[in-house]
């Protein structure tokens, strides 16, 4: 049996026969929600470096990768994961995006008071982040696993300069976009596996 | 020359009070010699030294002969030298400087120091001269030459000046010399020499490279930026402007910007990269406020006094560096503090100040500030003249007889202490429009009863209410209309 088989979900076996409609119908909603938010967050990114101000934007503009404590792109071993355990790094890192959007938000109102569909689309995703963090986790639950890391209060460098402000607000839309597109695919496998 | 016989002998002074003299002598023996030093014919007694210096307090400008004896196991000689003020160099002492410091965020120097003036007989002219050297190959940033006077007493003196470049970029070098032009001493006159001084205060350099750091400067302004790091800096640009690079020192590299234009709301930005990375601040140009224009107060209700004003050109600058308003009331002493109302960006400006209970006359200054500057503007106001009522409500009508009526509304407003002038809209398709004024007392917010008389039996009615002070404003708006058909006559 491969490595790969070993890790797949067997919902039958997690759910009585009368709460598996429920559970599939949880995780397709889920589901939807990360497609939906992987487009919406595709736009929020575009929307974000318009405000920032060239070489922002600009196809030549490819800066490193900022770190930010606490969060990073999906590692490149995350597909080869288990399902389930992809799917707990998954919410535990929405769950820190929302934090960091909410962080980007308030800074941007300082630099783009009159930017308010930026700030509206940032202040969305950052509940959105929140509530498919949560929605993951109900499936987690539902599932038996048991929840993700407690994910880690993101820290911010002090007393940041205005350039290092729009790079992190570039570096977040950017992993918020990662994440959210990681969340779509992984519950995509898992309704590959589990519903068959 | 004999071995140890003096020769040479140099006179310097510091303060025209003291000459320090010194000589030489062709073979020096320091060991073992001593010297004795006579002004013939004079009243100083001589001086025994086994140096080959000695001072004296000044002497007259006639000459003097100076009588050198040196004493030496190998030996004794005499030497004798004619000496006047004219032989004397006036040498000015070396400074006591006060303070160098900087101002990171400006990239100012300031210089502070003391003339020693007590130390000197008289009052002279001094000339200053100031360098200041930078980058790598000490390039002369500027050269600062002025004069000032001696007192007689110690002055202290103040220098400042602003970098063309960020004090982070590049060091500065900083030195003063000065020079004493005493009308009175015949001797020669030298510069004292350069006293180099180091800046107090270093730059808080946290892990940033770029500086200066999210400056906030005026439209038009030619600036340098730089970038302060280990790696080779390959490209820098300016918004989406390519830059050339300008070597500063060994870990600097700066680009400079002339005439910089208004920045979008989140600034320019100025970003170096180098082969692995990127490294960037941020620039905000703008404008200082321009004087508010068309600063009106008036009240709606003789209880608050809303003033408003046209802000003129935008200055480019929102957010923190937006501009601040405070309207301050100069006879009661209070000020009241405008906040942007983040909902309604674009709405005129104005502020809301309480009535004084008691006080008419109000003495209003508007004062504008953000990053770059400030400006004003002033009213004065006699506030019973600036009433523009709410706009009349509730209006009703009730009957009296066939040809008169009861109009009554309500106004809000404490217009108890004057008097309110209102004007009565009648309208009926049988006689038209009819507009009759009257004058009520002033209520606190009440509501107004008027009669209305010489009406037309039996017909329909449209009446409608607004009014004014007594001391002319502003009529409020009109009322809503109120339909009414007068009774049958008997």
């Amino acid at each position: 049996m491969s490595q790969r088989e070993g890790n797949e979900v067997d919902l039958q076996s997690h759910s009585s026969a009368s709460s598996f409609p429920h559970l599939e119908a949880k995780i397709r909603q889920t589901h939807s929600l990360a497609k939906l938010l992987t487009s919406y967050a595709e736009q929020l990114l575009q929307e974000y470096v318009q405000h920032q101000g060239d070489p922002f934007g600009l196809p030549s503009f490819s800066p490193p990768e900022l770190p930010v404590s606490g969060l990073n792109s999906p590692a490149p071993t995350h597909s080869g994961l288990p399902t389930l355990e992809r799917l707990q790094l998954d919410a535990a890192a929405l769950n820190s995006l929302s934090l960091l959007l909410d962080t980007i938000c308030r800074l941007q109102a300082d630099l783009n008071p009159f930017a308010s569909r930026l700030l509206r689309r940032l202040e969305d995703a950052s509940h959105q982040s929140r509530a498919l963090g949560n929605a993951v986790e109900v499936v987690l639950e539902a599932l038996g696993a048991a929840p993700g890391p407690p994910e880690p209060h993101p820290i911010l460098p002090e007393s940041p300069g205005v350039f290092l402000i729009k790079l992190l607000g570039y570096r977040v839309c950017g992993l918020y976009q990662e994440w959210v597109s990681c969340t779509e695919g992984d519950l995509s496998q898992l309704m590959r596996e589990g519903l068959g | 020359q004999k071995r140890g016989v003096p020769h040479d002998l140099k006179c310097i002074t510091h303060n025209l009070k003291i000459w320090d003299c010194s000589w030489e002598a062709s073979y020096r023996i320091n060991h073992g010699t001593t010297y004795e030093v006579c002004i013939v014919n004079s009243s100083y007694s001589c001086i025994q030294t086994e140096k080959t210096h000695f001072e004296i307090p000044a002497l007259s400008l006639a000459d003097h002969e100076i009588k050198i004896s040196s004493t030496h196991v190998s030996g004794n000689s005499v030497t004798k030298f004619i000496l006047s003020e004219r032989n004397v160099s006036l040498v000015p002492a070396t400074l006591q400087i006060l303070n160098l410091t900087a101002d990171f965020s400006t990239s100012t120097l300031y210089l502070k120091w003391n003339d020693n003036g007590s130390a000197f007989p008289h009052h002279s002219n001094v000339i200053w001269e100031i360098i200041v050297l930078y980058k790598e190959d000490m390039e002369v940033a500027t050269v600062a030459t002025f004069n000032t006077t001696l007192m007689g007493k110690d002055s202290v003196h103040h220098w400042n000046w602003t970098s063309d470049i960020p004090l982070e970029c590049t060091a500065h070098h900083v030195k003063i010399r000065y020079y004493i032009d005493e009308l009175h001493f015949f001797g020669q006159k030298e510069w004292s020499e350069w006293i180099p001084l180091r800046i107090s205060g270093s730059p808080i350099k946290e892990s940033y490279e770029v500086f200066p750091r999210d400056k906030v400067v005026p439209v038009g302004s030619n600036m340098m930026f730089c970038c302060v790091v280990e790696e080779t800096v390959l490209t820098a640009q300016y918004g989406s402007e390519k830059c050339s690079l300008i070597p500063l020192d060994n870990k600097s590299v700066g680009i400079k910007i002339n005439n910089i234009t208004i920045s979008p709301s989140s600034g320019t930005n100025v970003v170096f990269t180098t082969r692995s990375n990127l490294y960037g601040t941020v620039v905000f140009a703008g404008y200082p406020p321009d004087i508010p224009k068309k600063l009106n107060c008036e009240t709606r209700d003789l209880k608050e006094i809303i003033c408003s004003w046209n802000p003129g050109r935008p200055t480019g600058l929102v957010g923190p560096r937006d501009t601040n308003y405070i309207l301050y009331e100069r006879f009661s002493g209070r000020n009241v503090t405008y906040k942007r109302d983040e909902e309604h960006m674009n709405e005129n400006h104005q502020l809301i100040f309480q009535m004084i209970s008691g006080q008419e006359r109000y003495n209003f200054t508007l004062k504008a500030s953000n990053p770059l500057g400030g400006s004003e503007a002033v009213i004065l106001v006699d506030i019973t003249q600036r009433v523009y009522p709410h706009t009349p409500s509730k209006l009703n009508v009730k009957g009296i007889n066939s040809t008169a009526i009861f109009l009554e509304w309500h106004l809000s407003g404490n217009f108890a202490n004057i008097n309110l002038f209102c004007e009565i809209e009648i309208n009926s398709a049988y006689s038209g429009q009819e507009l009759r004024n009257i004058t009520v007392k002033g209520l606190e917010t009440s509501s107004y009863h008027v009669s209305v008389d010489k009406l037309i039996p039996y017909t329909m009615y449209t009446f409608r209410v607004r009014c004014s002070s007594e001391k002319f404003w502003k009529w409020s708006k009109w009322s809503n209309e109120k339909q009414y058909l007068t009774m049958e006559g008997i």
